[in-house]
Order: structure tokens, then sequence, then C-alpha cells
């Protein structure tokens, strides 16, 4: 019905994809925004596996604060962040990541599965339980 | 900061840091940036590490540089720039390592730029730079004149080095300066003399600059030259500017045109070679008006800094100084008397010039040979005035003349070296360093005017200084020019082995001479305290006063309290810590001729490392060997699973293992084929060395303490041991002492 030359909207998953593009140029953005976002979190302990040099997997596991269970929907959502609220915030941010683009990017481009942790070990003869939560996140291709 | 970096690049590269402090950017950066040097309050703070610009502390690619802004991590390429540009000057094979925090209003950054959020735009991003490059200058320019101690076979060569890049660092404009000063390096072959050279080129460029201009500035100009040379301070502006364009100068056709004629003598080549490449300078520095001033100044020598000084502060007097000066030139019976009413007047140095300008061809060798064999940088000015000497020789033809320049070269050559060592053995007069300058600039100057005719320049030469309504010094220049034109032949210089001998002695023993004279000046060299807080000082002066050759001259007059041995180095009396001294020496000996005994495994263990650390391993499988590792290799085997471990080293009851292996490769990351050993091997050798080493309490006779202190002349570090413990410190200077 349209001609060859009309102007017309992308669809949304195209422009997803086109966008997402932009935010995670390489396998090594994909690995920054990962770490950045577990720094975020307050991470004191970062590990990052690579498989195939990312090709196949690349996995970062933290043990940041995690993600709240009501968090779990918004996670992957394009624009939607716990960093930013507003435009004024901008110039105040003090996270890495205050966009709520990463994981959606690199949701678009890639598999990834999101997983987390939390052991609660109750420590020889101590009242005290510390807590530890372990977020994983695994990038795979698309194609697996 | 630092531990962080310790943690992530280890402590090797950690030592080579340091600590980068904010400075107000000097009024010469800020105009070079573009902005006022009114700066009330910095919008900024800088915080960071940097490498030394040590040789061999940089990296050899731009690998390790981070830049945070308010502790997030982005690419501020010019920044970046900055930095390795200012690190350039100072070390220019490598680019540092450096960690750089600045911390800012966060208003004054955006992050939100790229989607990768790595690039940032900054509020008054020049500003930035100007105070990172003044930061950078202020922390590597000490240092860059500190190395003259710590090296003093080099100290004629580097701190020159140094300064004149500074000062073309100083300025943009100057760019070329560094590469093509990098070229004549390799055509040239000639360090020492390219810096010499340099030397010159820094003051008479500067000198030239001021004295072309004329006025109160001018004197401010010379002033402030000398002042860079001593304090090494980039400030003067003026240097540099009359450097920049010397350098796209034809310097190929006037190396070719000058070299003949200067390939005579065996030993005289390579201040030949020293002397055209002055000349090249001369003649690069097209700006006839330069040229002009070199010969202005040139017949001066005679009467050294003082002449100059008087000129500084007195601008009239300078004018008529030049015009007699002309004079001399172009006649050379006239040039005499000058000369002699000068050093009445003036100075001292009143040697008699007809006696001296017949030994004149001697002396001058003389220098050349007692640098050699001095090697110190007091002889630097020594050699400068001596190669003046040869220079007039062979270019003059005119016999007359070419005694008389000798003549004057010879005074000089007294009075440099006179000055010179003075200059050396204690470097806070700073006024027989003043005087020392000017002489070798004097020196500089005399040649480059008997050089200048050399040129086609001449013509435009005459032409600038008609400007400055001094006709008269145009025509005579125009006849010496001409009488140059002749020179070009070949003058034999009379050499007589015996004579030569002769003089190499009375050197030498003037050196000795002088050193003593100025180890009984009251200026004492030795001012460290004996305590722990004062080490690192007490250990600067003893490795800036005493060279390895001392320790075999060194005079025992006991041991003290069965650990000490006292000795005595003229007037200076030292103790020395027996135990520590002897440790040491074993444990260096221990650690270049030790090999390490290996025990096979019954079964070869595997090794797991990266395939990063295997293939560090691989390549210098040779250091491992020497440190009693042995490795099977598989090369066909999958990464990571290539190497396993065969033998460990096995020394008594020490046994190395994996830790020591992973130890061995990380330090091999860093400085990939050099020998090293892991540090558990060192402190085995540094515990064997001690059990072995003479104890405290152990009385020693004469031959043994003489051993001991010799011993320290062998050593690569010999002011502690391997444990730490200082191993000699001064006392007491004799001369202190009331009669």
């Amino acid at each position: 019905m349209a001609s060859p030359g009309s102007i017309q909207a992308i669809d949304r998953g195209s422009v997803h994809r086109i966008c997402s593009g932009q935010v995670v140029l390489t396998l090594s953005t994909a690995v920054k925004e990962l770490v950045e976002n577990s720094l975020d979190a307050g991470a004191t302990n970062i590990e990052i596996r690579l498989k195939e040099y990312g090709r196949e997997l690349v996995e970062v596991i933290d043990n940041g604060s995690g993600v709240e269970e009501s968090n779990i929907e918004g996670l992957t959502l394009k624009h939607h962040t716990s960093k930013l609220r507003d435009f004024t915030d901008l110039s105040g941010v003090e996270t890495f990541g205050f966009r709520g683009e990463a994981l959606s990017s690199l949701c678009a481009l890639r598999f990834v599965r999101f997983s987390q942790y939390v052991y609660i070990f109750n420590r020889l003869n101590a009242n005290v339980f510390l807590m530890i939560v372990i977020c994983e996140i695994m990038i795979c291709p698309l194609s697996k | 900061m630092k531990d962080n970096i310790t943690n992530i690049f280890g402590t090797k590269q950690t030592q080579s840091l340091l600590e980068l402090h904010q400075y107000q950017p000097g009024e010469d950066v800020c105009s070079e940036f573009a902005i006022s040097s009114q700066q009330d309050e910095m919008p900024f703070k800088i915080s960071g590490f940097v490498s030394s610009s040590d040789h061999g502390c940089g990296r050899s690619s731009t690998d390790r540089q981070f830049v945070l802004v308010n502790k997030r991590p982005c690419d501020l390429a010019k920044v970046i720039r900055v930095i390795n540009e200012v690190y350039h000057s100072y070390n220019k094979q490598q680019y540092p390592f450096v960690v750089l925090d600045i911390s800012t209003d966060r208003e004054a950054v955006d992050v939100n730029v790229t989607p990768d959020k790595r690039q940032i735009f900054l509020q008054s991003e020049k500003l930035l730079l100007a105070t990172v490059k003044a930061s950078l200058v202020k922390l590597f320019e000490p240092r860059s004149s500190m190395y003259q101690y710590n090296r003093p076979s080099l100290a004629s060569h580097t701190p020159i080095t140094k300064s004149s890049d500074t000062v073309s660092a100083g300025l943009s404009r100057v760019h070329v300066t560094p590469n093509s000063e990098g070229q004549m390096h390799s055509t040239q072959q000639q360090r020492l003399a390219s810096s010499l050279t340099r030397l010159k080129r820094n003051f008479s460029s500067a000198f030239a600059s001021q004295s072309s201009t004329g006025s109160p500035r001018a004197v401010d100009g010379k002033q402030r030259c000398l002042d860079t040379f001593i304090s090494r301070r980039p400030s003067s502006n003026e240097t540099s500017t009359d450097h920049g364009p010397c350098d796209d100068g034809d310097h190929g056709p006037c190396d070719d045109g000058d070299h003949g004629p200067c390939n005579q003598g065996d030993k005289l080549d390579e201040y030949n070679t020293l002397h055209s490449e002055e000349r090249i300078h001369s003649l690069e520095d097209k700006d006839a008006v330069i040229l002009v001033e070199y010969m202005d100044h040139g017949p001066l020598s005679t009467d050294q800094g003082e002449i100059m000084c008087e000129q500084v502060s007195i601008e009239s007097e300078q004018v008529n100084n030049l015009d007699c000066d002309v004079n001399i030139q172009s006649s050379p019976t006239q040039c005499h008397f000058q000369n002699d009413r000068r050093s009445n007047n003036s100075r001292t140095i009143q040697l008699d010039h007809a006696d001296v300008s017949m030994t004149q061809p001697d002396s001058s060798l003389y220098v050349i040979l007692s640098q050699h064999s001095l090697g110190k940088t007091a002889s630097q000015s020594i050699s400068e005035s001596s190669g003046i000497g040869e220079m007039s020789q062979m270019s003059d033809s005119d016999p007359n003349l070419e005694m008389v320049i000798c003549g004057k070269e010879s005074t000089d050559l007294e009075y440099a070296s006179g000055r010179g060592i003075s200059v050396e053995d204690c470097p806070k007069t700073c006024d027989g360093a003043q005087d020392g300058c000017c002489e070798g600039q004097d020196g500089g100057m005399t040649e480059v005017s008997s050089r200048s005719s050399c040129s086609a320049v001449p013509s435009r030469s005459i032409q600038r200084s008609a400007g400055k309504d001094m006709g008269e010094t145009q025509s005579i220049i125009q006849i010496v020019d001409e009488a140059e034109e002749v020179s070009r032949k070949q003058v034999l210089v009379p050499f007589s082995m015996k004579r030569l001998k002769e003089r190499l002695k009375y050197a030498t023993h003037r050196h000795v001479m002088d050193s003593l004279d100025s180890a009984a000046t009251p200026t004492r060299c030795f001012r460290a305290k004996i305590a722990p807080e004062e080490n690192s000082n007490a250990e600067e002066e003893l490795g800036k006063r005493i060279s390895k050759d001392m320790f075999a001259k060194m005079e025992i007059l006991g041991q003290f309290n069965l650990g000490f041995i006292i000795i005595r180095l003229h007037h200076d009396l030292f103790i020395i810590d027996q135990h520590a001294t002897d440790e040491k020496y074993n444990y260096e000996m221990l650690k270049q001729h030790t090999t390490i005994q290996s025990q096979t495994l019954i079964r070869p263990q595997r090794l797991e490392l990266t395939a990063v650390n295997e293939g560090i391993l691989m390549d210098n499988v040779d250091i491992f060997n020497r440190n009693g590792f042995e490795f099977v290799i598989d090369e066909n085997a999958a990464p990571t699973q290539r190497v396993s471990l065969q033998s460990i080293p096995v020394s008594r009851n020490w046994i190395f293992g994996k830790e020591d292996i992973e130890e061995l490769i990380f330090m091999l990351t860093d400085a990939p084929g050099v020998m090293c050993r892991p540090s558990r091997i060192c402190q085995m050798f540094a515990s064997r060395s001690c059990r072995k080493s003479v104890m405290i309490g152990t009385s020693l006779n004469a031959a043994e303490m003489k051993k001991i202190v010799c011993h320290m002349g062998q050593m690569e570090q010999p002011w502690n041991c391997p444990h730490g413990r200082p191993t000699m410190r001064h006392l007491i200077n004799l001369k202190m002492l009331p009669d």
C-alpha cells in the first residue's frame, strides 16, 4: 500500500535493536556496563567469567545489594532505572549508570539470564546472620 | 589510590610512580592556553600518580593512562595529550603511567554525552589543561636536575638536555625542537657534543634575543637565562622563541660544508663534530640578527663572565663593548691590546698573552685529554673553551689572528678550569657557576663569530644589523667574513706526546689540589646527621660525593668498638659498619654468582597458569632455568596446559614452589627478558650472606679492614645492607675542628 519512497515509522522492535546497538558497542562495553551496575549496587566482590572470549558467554557475579522482587519486572525495561527520577537529577548523578538503557539494550541484542541467590550464613556460635546477595547475570548470543 | 594501584599493577609499578600535586599554572603556561593567569580559586582539584620521568620508568605505550572525573572513569583525550607531551619532554621514548583524579563540582561536568558515557564535557577545560601541565612540570622539573647527582658520568649531558627540553616544552611553538635534536643525536652520534651544543645554543640564543631587543627587558632576559641554567626554571621565554625558527634552517648543507675541514686530527675529531654542530646551529639560527649578536659578543671571551655581567648591568657600555669587539676581530693586533686592557681592568686573569699563544696548541689538546680522564662536569666548560681553540685554529689561516684567539682561548681555559672545578665542588656558589656559564657562552660565541662567515648568510646579517645603527659593525663583519672564507684550509696542530703527558699530569694534579682546596673551604659536603630519619639524605650525599673508585683511596684509621671501621678520605672521616658492609658485599656476590641447584620432581607438576602467563613463562624460560626451575613444555597441548614443572630449586632447607613462579611471572610481565630473582630467593641470599659475614664484635686487622672497604667499591649499591642497615656514614670534617 505504501510506495517505496514514503516515510514510515520503523516498527518498535527494530527501533529498540537499532538504538541498543548504539549503547552496547562492543563486548567490553557490555562487560563495563555490568561491572558498573555491580559497583553501583555497592558490590565489593565482582567475578567476571568469559567463555570463548565472551562470544559464548559473559557472566558477571557480584555481591551487591541485589534486586528486590518488586523490581524484577522493571529490571530490563527500556529507560527504567533506580538511579534517576527526572532530568534535573542528571547533574547530581553519582552512579556510573543513569539512563536505564544498558540492561534493556543487552536484552535486545543478547539472551540475558538474571539469577539471584541469597545466602544466609549462620556464623558459628554467633548470633550474627550474614546475608550475602549474589546477583548473577549471564549473557549469551540470542541463537542459543 | 596508591594501594589500589599496587593491588592491580603490582608493587613494581607503584615504585616508579610519583604523586602529583596541584600547582597553579604560571603566566607562560596560561598564555599558551590562552587563558588569563589570574585565577583566584581553582574550580577543581587534581590529584593522582604519574610515572617518574627517569629513563625506563615509563611505559612503551599509552596502555595505562586513566583519568577519573569525580571518580568516574572517562576518556579525556586532551588531558591525556597534555600529559604525554609534558612527559615526552623529560623522557622522550616512553609514555607515562597515569592515574589522574579530577574532582570538581558536579554542575561543571556533563556526563550525558555519548552512549557509552566515556566522553565527558568539563567546564573551564583550558584551565584544567594548564593546571595539569604546570603541575607535571613542577613535578618533573626538580627531578631532571636531581639526575645529575645520581649518575655522575652522565652529569654533563643530562641536565642540560633536560633544561633545553624544558625550555622548548615551555612553548608550544617550539615543538620541532625535540625532534630535530633527536635527529642531531643520531646523525652526529656525539651525545656529549650535542649536549654541549645545546647548552651553547640555549645560551647563545638567549643572549641573542637579549641583545637584539636592546631594551631593559633584554637585560632581564639574560639574567633570567642564567637563572634558568642554574635553577632550571622553564621560564625563559625569550630563549625558546628564538629557538623556534632555528630548527627548520638548512642544516644539511652547512653540515656538509663545515665538516670537511674539521676532520683532521684524530682526537680532535669529536670536538670538531661538536663545533661543526654548533656552527650548524648558528647557521640554523638564520635569524641574522642572532648572527650579528654572536659576532658582537664573541670577542669578549677574554674577559669572560665579568664583562658579560657588566653588560648586563650597564647597557650603554654594552654597546661600546660591542663596537670595540668587532674591531678586535677585524684587526688581530688591535685585538691584542684590547684584550690586555680588558683583562687588566676587569679581572685577575693576567696571563701573558704572547706566552700563552705559543703554548696554545698543546694546551688545547691537553684540555681534551684532561676532559677524558677527569670525565667530570667541570671539564665541560674547559672543553668548550678548548674546542674554541681548535676551531679558531682551523678556521683562521691568518696565523696572527689565530694566535691571538688561541691566546684568548687558553686564558679562557685556565680560567674555566679553575672556575669549572669550583662549580663542581661547591654547587652553592652560584656566582662561580654563572661566571662559568658566561665563559662557556663566550667561548661558543667567539667560535660562532669566526664561523659565521662560512655561511652564506652574512649578507642578510648585515642587513639586519644595519637596522641597529651599527654601520661600522657591518663593514667589519664583511671583512671578517672574507677572511674566513679563505680560512677553510687545514691547519696542522703541533703535537708532542711528551708535552701532552706533562700537561695531563699537571691537570690531574691540579684537579686533585683543587678538590682538596674545596674540601678545605668551610662549605661542608656532608651535612646529614647520623639519625634514622636522615638516612635518605645521608645516602644521597654519599652517593653524590663518593664515587666507587674513591673507596680504594680511603685511608684506614682503625677499628672502633669492634664493630666499626673508621676511615679517612682527605679531610673527611667516615664510619663504616663492618658487618653491614660485608653482608651487602656477600649478598651481591651471591646474587650474581650463585646458580641454584634444582631438585627434579618424581612427577612433573601441572601449573595452573593463565594463557598469558604461560606465554610469558615460555618466552622467558631461561630466566626460570637460571633460578633453578625447569619445565616440561608441550607446545601442542591446549593453552594453559602446556607447561608443567619438572624441577624446583632447593637450597638447604629452602624450598621453592609455585608461588615463586607466579612472582617471577609477575615481574617478567613488567619487564620481559630482564633477569630477576623471586623475593624468597633474595631473602635466602640475604640471610645466608648475613651468616657468612664478619660479625660485630670481631676484631679485624688492617688487611681485613682494607678488604672490606675496597669491596664497597665493587658493590652496586653500597649504602645499606640487604636488611636496610646503613653501611657508611660521614663522621666529621677534620677541617671543621679548631686548630
